[in-house]
């Protein structure tokens, strides 16, 4: 079945990892049976995010379609609305991400919202990290999903091993909150919220390129083991991302 | 109650796990500052677990101390239908409100164990008190999730988030019209910016003697800008409704 995994991220110097050939990283998601990725950065939560935008549009460029860039950007810097234009309409990127406790902000402050206004604008998602406490959690995640009704907001991790159950009552508050499945909670906890949501606005996600190289695999075959019908399976593997990344 | 008596929103008083305090000493210091009422709340282990041993305390302080002291009621959610039937015991027998404390009650305050007490909470038309700033258990947005699940139950938002969520207080009373903010913990610049955000109705002065100096938390209010104007309301007005207490 297609596979479009929602959440990886670019290795970088970030964490000790070091750059990666893109043949490696794309080797690393065969392994894994994913056919196309979202990709994150990491070094751009801490150094340059114009360089680190740079450097995941190169690697992009070289995927053969393959990996689908989200741009980030310094929330509190002044040229953070030109640097998402440019990243989106300049260089193709699909969405924006945003980790905010390692980036050190909180969704709540006042300069997110001319950054959503633009993402809403252009119509792209955000997509965040979540679920951790204290800026990091999924309703202050979701709270610009309140503000900014017509913006898609992706909670990245849907709330991890401690607040899975904030991020259901998030997505069921916001009809424009969506969440991918990935991170550290077992997979009897993503069950659950399919069970409890639905499918149609959940996506799945490995976290690829973020610490173990077997990641991918691990948990793309948790997700393959899930006891699911066709119709979510499909839905959740690859039908609500190409609908959230507008792709083909 | 006369109208313009000081109302403090939440006292504590018993042995609990770091402090022993006599509510002898609480009477005295409302004396010292003109204080006609407090609500006093359980802590430690009768939050945590003896529930009924702390609400007859309570009861009986309440009883000691009549038209001075009024009460919190708590009961542990994980007892399920044995905390409502506690609950409701408390209240008949003369308590005012409740209050919860995620962290210290093993609880997420999202989880649904707490539900059928904002339910009950609505039924009985009493305010609910709920610990918040501890990151999982207890944060603002949570509350404001929760309040927005019970709109009839009057919630307080004790300790406004702190330490790590005062992001979050504004944005979480916003969502939410029946959250009620202390002005324990906040300062004159953050209580004039709440009252102007949402009103001076919703926020109710607690004072969390006597871990707090209660001559500060009382003079500290008087710099709110346009304190004057608010004063009555939330000095025992607001409360004095939410308790509907008899003016």
């Amino acid at each position: 079945m297609r596979t479009i995994d929602m959440h990886t991220h670019l290795p970088g110097r970030s964490y000790g990892a070091g750059r990666r050939p893109t043949h490696e990283f794309l080797a690393m998601l065969d392994r894994a049976g994913v056919d196309q990725a979202v990709v994150l950065t990491v070094d751009g939560f801490f150094f340059d995010d114009v360089a680190a935008n740079n450097a995941l549009a190169e690697q992009a460029a070289e995927s053969g379609g393959r990996l689908i860039p989200f741009c980030t950007v310094d929330p509190r810097g002044d040229g953070a609305v030109a640097e998402v234009r440019r990243c989106i309409e300049g260089l193709g990127f699909r969405g924006l991400k945003f980790h905010p406790w390692l980036q050190g902000f909180s969704p709540l402050e006042g300069f997110m919202r001319p950054i959503a206004a633009e993402a809403e604008r252009l119509g792209v998602p955000i997509l965040f990290h979540d679920g951790t406490p204290c800026y990091s959690t999924p309703l202050q995640v979701a709270y610009l999903a309140e503000e900014f009704p017509n913006l898609t907001i992706i909670l990245g991790h849907g709330g991890l091993m401690d607040l899975w159950v904030e991020a259901i009552a998030a997505v069921r508050r916001y009809p424009n909150c969506h969440v991918c499945l990935c991170g550290s909670a077992p997979p009897a906890v993503f069950a659950r919220m399919i069970a409890e949501l639905g499918t149609a606005k959940v996506t799945i996600g490995t976290d690829a390129g973020f610490g173990d190289d077997y990641s991918a695999e691990f948990r793309m075959a948790q997700f393959r083991a899930l006891a699911l019908p066709e119709a979510d399976r499909e839905a959740i593997f690859w039908r609500n991302a190409v609908r959230l990344l507008a792709i083909s | 109650m006369n109208p313009g008596m000081v109302i403090d929103g939440h006292v504590t008083a018993g042995a609990g796990l770091y402090f022993d305090i006599g509510p002898e000493q609480l009477i005295e210091a409302m004396d010292r500052h003109g204080i006609g009422q407090a609500l006093l709340a359980p802590s430690d282990g009768w939050l945590a677990v003896d529930n009924r041993e702390g609400n007859e305390q309570i009861l009986a302080w309440t009883r000691r101390w009549p038209g001075r002291l009024l009460g919190y009621a708590t009961a542990n959610p994980w007892y399920g239908e044995r905390a409502l039937a506690e609950l409701e015991r408390a209240l008949d027998e003369g308590l005012h409100g409740i209050k919860l404390h995620p962290a210290r009650q093993g609880f997420m305050l999202l989880e649904p164990i707490v539900e059928p007490i904002l339910a009950f909470a609505a039924r009985r038309r009493v305010p609910v008190y709920i610990v918040t700033g501890v990151p999982v258990a207890s944060m603002p947005l949570q509350l404001a999730e929760l309040a927005r699940r019970f709109p009839e139950t009057p919630l307080i938002m004790g300790r406004s988030g702190r330490t790590d969520f005062s992001l979050d207080l504004l944005p979480a009373a916003r969502l939410a019209p029946n959250i009620y903010i202390e002005t324990a913990y906040n300062l004159p610049a953050t209580l004039g910016a709440i009252a102007q955000a949402i009103g001076p109705g919703r926020l109710l002065f607690a004072s969390d003697a006597p871990f707090t100096n209660l001559e500060l938390e009382l003079s500290k209010l008087e710099l709110i800008p346009e304190w004057p104007a608010m004063r009555e309301a939330v000095l025992g007005a607001n409360l004095a409704r939410l308790l509907r207490l008899d003016p």
